[in-house]
């Protein structure tokens, strides 16, 4: 009888039925002054009761119960969208949420997001998600598509009340494009393609409606990674665009997270691994800073910085972040192209809420740009067997925290450039042998034209604008490093000699790095960040290099663990220049005489280096310039009907 | 039967928590699966404080032109600054785009994404997309300009002024206007918490 009672008064909406309130108003006050309060919205009208009929007894009802309340206000809005972002997200109070919750439409900012989270649209009924199939491919259309009343999000048990929430965000809805951090609101002419991902919400309480004041029921999975923020000061502000304050607190990652999100998210500071919200951050998202958004400092640089957002394929990853970097940014959608691998061993991490492994793996494969379909291959591994099919499906996840030291001071030359980064964590990276157990990368470098340029680069695929310039075994028991030698780059602090240009010419660039994990099955990751760095091109002209400012680049990694090459090759000595050993690799696709020799400038033979029979293969030859005086030599190969030739410059 | 009124006084009392803590949970995160089913019929949630659907409400459906119909009420102060989005022609004018915000009327498109304008009715058109053809709003807008300057609000005692301020918002309106208050009362919210 009891729980009969409570059904029939579950049923608290009824209509048509008149009750003397009016139902809801949207009060919208051009301006903040004449004593209004000093903020843009508020869930109340404020004041009191009013009969607006007495004929017909209707008041305008603002001392009641929430179910009474005759309706909102909203303050200063902008324009337009302001009044929808505002208003809807007042409204959102009565239809959805008293409090505000974390990376959805009733966040703390008044409607920087416009759209309801997978969450939201879960708990009120809008959307009804799909269990995801382990094993197999789940296919996943636009979160806003038209297909049908019950939505596209997938949903990834992990315990009774603990899941992971997928939604594939092409934002066919305008409504859906407006997001939180810089995903979707940076560039004045969008094209709305910022943001557009596969999003994964970590639900870690179940799903529940209402929401309390300070509710956080739900984090977002970045794709750009999970790290430790440390504070480093402050730095100074553009008071042109951020009145209020000459400077402001700026931050730095210290270290990658391979573990769930341990910031713990808070309704007023809601540190999630990338994306997140800082109290009154975001309801002035056209263009309007008069609260606190997005600041650039430390070298950032956007379209225009009085703008929200950071476009980081300008900027350094190694460099400082404001507070609104660090909360969030467009990065932090999985996409084909940049991150694909959401794993137990990839950063962030599938582990659930007490840091436990769940064997969750999902992989992003492909997306259908025709229907906005995207294909998602989801695991659950339950044993070593299982683990092991799956590692042996997926490729590893990207690698992570690679940075430059400029001026190493070691290696080849007094300084060099140096990389490092975490080791990958998949099982299946493990390279073991009888003497050592190492894991094995991919060093890509890109260099600008000048150092006024920055290097050749993309959000997607940056593989296509990078050069691979080395494979590396590490051994697991180091921190992966790398010391740039190759070709023809220095490190900006190496003592320049007394040389003329031409010939031999020391140009500033820029040059940036991305890393690949290469696993046992010779499966790739995506390329990591990028980190950049000053240094020197040094060539014979200084004036602008062919093949997008770095000239021929040298393919040293191809050697090491190709099989038989399919074409004849010489590769650019390294490092060139040189002082005074460098290494010549060639690749011999099929048996012949090869002869390999040295000329100076004028022609004149200086040393035979090959000149024998070889079998199909890639070689390499150390060649020794310490008899010689500095300047240009060339080195020529001859093999059968193939004839290549390359300049080097001795230096010394 | 003192243990009887202690009883149904108990009763009385639990159960509004009860109703207020529906938040325990309707959906077991990981346990429920909807699959592809296109109405999910019972629900125990149709919105909060305010509904959040007009076409069923607990499995029954509403009248074909059910709608949660609002009022969108512009307000300036007298010597508010005039802009160019937003001038002080006269009393009503309001925003240049006060026409342009909410559908009047409900529209019966079968395709809720193309029901309303999502430049000319925007609000009708955002809660119908967010809640894939489930919640018609509607309504009208309203501009007033009050008589007097913002200093006049300003210097009212904290507490009289919004009281003040929405007196004046709502004398205005009727002053201005022939609004059909009535119009604007068609949801009623039914529990034991409830007071008018």
């Amino acid at each position: 009888m009891i729980i009969g009672l409570i059904m029939m008064l579950q049923k608290k909406f009824e209509y048509p039925v008149e009750d003397g309130n009016i139902d809801f108003i949207y009060k919208i006050h051009k301006y903040i002054r004449g004593g209004l309060p000093d903020y843009h919205g508020a869930n109340t009208l404020g004041g009191f009761n009013y009969e607006v009929d007495p004929e017909h007894s209707k008041w305008i009802n603002v001392n009641g119960f929430a179910q009474d309340v005759s309706g909102i206000s909203c303050l200063q809005p902008m324009n337009k969208d302001e009044v929808m972002a505002i208003c809807s997200h007042e409204h959102g109070h009565f239809t959805f949420a008293g409090g505000h919750l974390t990376y959805g439409k009733n966040v703390y900012g008044l409607g920087a997001e416009l759209f309801y989270s997978p969450y939201e649209m879960i708990a009120s009924n809008y959307m009804y998600p799909r269990i995801a199939n382990f094993g197999e491919t789940n296919y996943l259309g636009d979160f806003s598509s038209r297909n049908n009343q019950s939505g596209e999000i997938i949903k990834i048990p992990i315990s009774d009340n603990e899941c992971f929430l997928l939604s594939n965000r092409r934002k066919v809805s305008d409504y859906d494009r407006l997001m939180l951090g810089d995903t979707a609101i940076i560039n004045p002419n969008n094209n709305w393609d910022y943001g557009k991902g596969l999003y994964i919400y970590h639900v870690f309480d179940s799903i529940q409606v209402p929401m309390g004041p300070y509710s956080t029921p739900q984090d977002m999975e970045c794709a750009d990674g999970l790290f430790q923020w440390d504070t480093n000061g402050r730095a100074a502000v553009d008071l042109n665009c951020w009145t209020g304050q000459p400077d402001w607190y700026v931050y730095k990652k210290s270290h990658v997270i391979y573990s769930n999100d341990p910031s713990g998210l808070t309704s007023q500071s809601l540190i999630g691994d990338g994306l997140s919200l800082w109290y009154f951050t975001g309801y002035n998202y056209l263009n309007y800073p008069l609260g606190l958004p997005k600041m650039h400092d430390y070298g950032k640089n956007s379209h225009n910085n009085c703008l929200f957002g950071t476009d980081r394929i300008f900027t350094n990853d190694k460099e400082l972040y404001s507070k609104f970097d660090r909360d969030g940014d467009r990065y932090d959608a999985w996409n084909v192209g940049y991150n694909e691998i959401f794993s137990p061993f990839s950063s962030p991490s599938t582990c659930d809420k007490s840091n436990a492994y769940t064997g969750i793996f999902i992989y992003y494969n492909s997306l259908n740009i025709n229907t906005n379909e995207a294909a998602i291959d989801i695991y659950k591994s339950t044993d070593e067997t299982s683990l092991n099919n799956i590692l042996e499906l997926t490729p590893p996840s990207r690698p992570m925290g690679l940075t430059v030291d400029t001026c190493f001071a070691g290696g080849v030359d007094e300084y060099a450039i140096k990389l490092e980064w975490n080791h990958n964590k998949e099982p299946d990276m493990l390279r073991i042998s009888d003497e050592d157990v190492k894991k094995r990368y991919n060093v890509f470098r890109s260099v600008s034209v000048n150092e006024n340029s920055i290097p050749p680069d993309t959000f997607f695929y940056p593989e296509n604008k990078y050069v691979l310039i080395k494979t590396v075994d590490i051994d697991t028991s180091i921190t992966p490093f790398f010391l740039d030698t190759i070709n023809n780059i220095k490190s900006i602090c190496v003592y320049l000699p007394d040389v003329s240009c031409p010939p031999i010419c020391y140009n500033k660039v820029n040059i940036r790095y991305r890393v690949q994990a290469v696993d046992i099955y010779d499966d790739v990751s995506r390329l990591s960040d990028f980190v950049q760095t000053p240094g020197f091109r040094v060539d014979s002209t200084g004036g602008t290099p062919e093949d997008n400012g770095i000239g021929e680049m040298p393919r040293g990694g191809k050697f090491l663990h190709s099989d038989i090459p399919k074409e004849y090759d010489l590769a650019q000595n390294y490092p060139n220049p040189f002082n005074p050993v460098t290494k010549i690799n060639y690749a011999i696709p099929k048996s012949g005489f090869v002869t390999l020799k040295i000329y100076d400038i004028t022609g004149r033979e200086i040393k035979t280096l090959v000149n024998e029979l070889k079998q199909p293969g890639y070689y390499t030859i150390d060649f020794n310039g310490s008899e010689l005086s500095s300047g240009v030599y060339f080195c020529r190969i001859v093999s059968g009907s193939f004839v290549s030739v390359k300049r080097m410059i001795l230096i010394k | 039967m003192k243990s009887v009124k202690i009883l149904i006084l108990s009763l009385l009392v639990l159960i509004p928590l009860k109703i207020n803590s529906q938040n325990s949970l309707y959906d077991k995160c990981c346990l429920s699966n909807y699959s592809n089913s296109p109405l999910v019929i019972n629900s125990p949630f149709d919105g909060l404080y305010k509904p959040n659907r007009t076409d069923t409400l607990y499995g029954s459906p509403l009248p074909y032109d059910a709608s949660f119909r609002i009022l969108i009420i512009f307000v300036q102060f007298k010597d508010d600054i005039s802009t160019s989005s937003w001038p002080n022609d006269n009393d009503t004018s309001g925003p240049t785009y006060k026409d342009s915000l909410i559908s009047n009327l409900k529209n019966f498109n079968n395709n809720w994404w193309d029901a309303y304008d999502s430049h000319t009715e925007p609000i009708s058109d955002y809660w119908l997309e967010l809640s894939r053809g489930r919640f018609h709003i509607t309504g009208s807008v309203y501009s007033v300009v009050l008589d007097s300057n913002a200093s006049y609000y300003a210097s009212l005692i904290e507490w009289e002024r919004m009281k003040i301020i929405n007196e004046h918002i709502w004398i205005k309106l009727n002053q201005l206007y022939s609004i059909t208050w009535p119009d604007y009362d068609n949801w009623s919210y039914n529990d034991a918490t409830k007071k008018i």
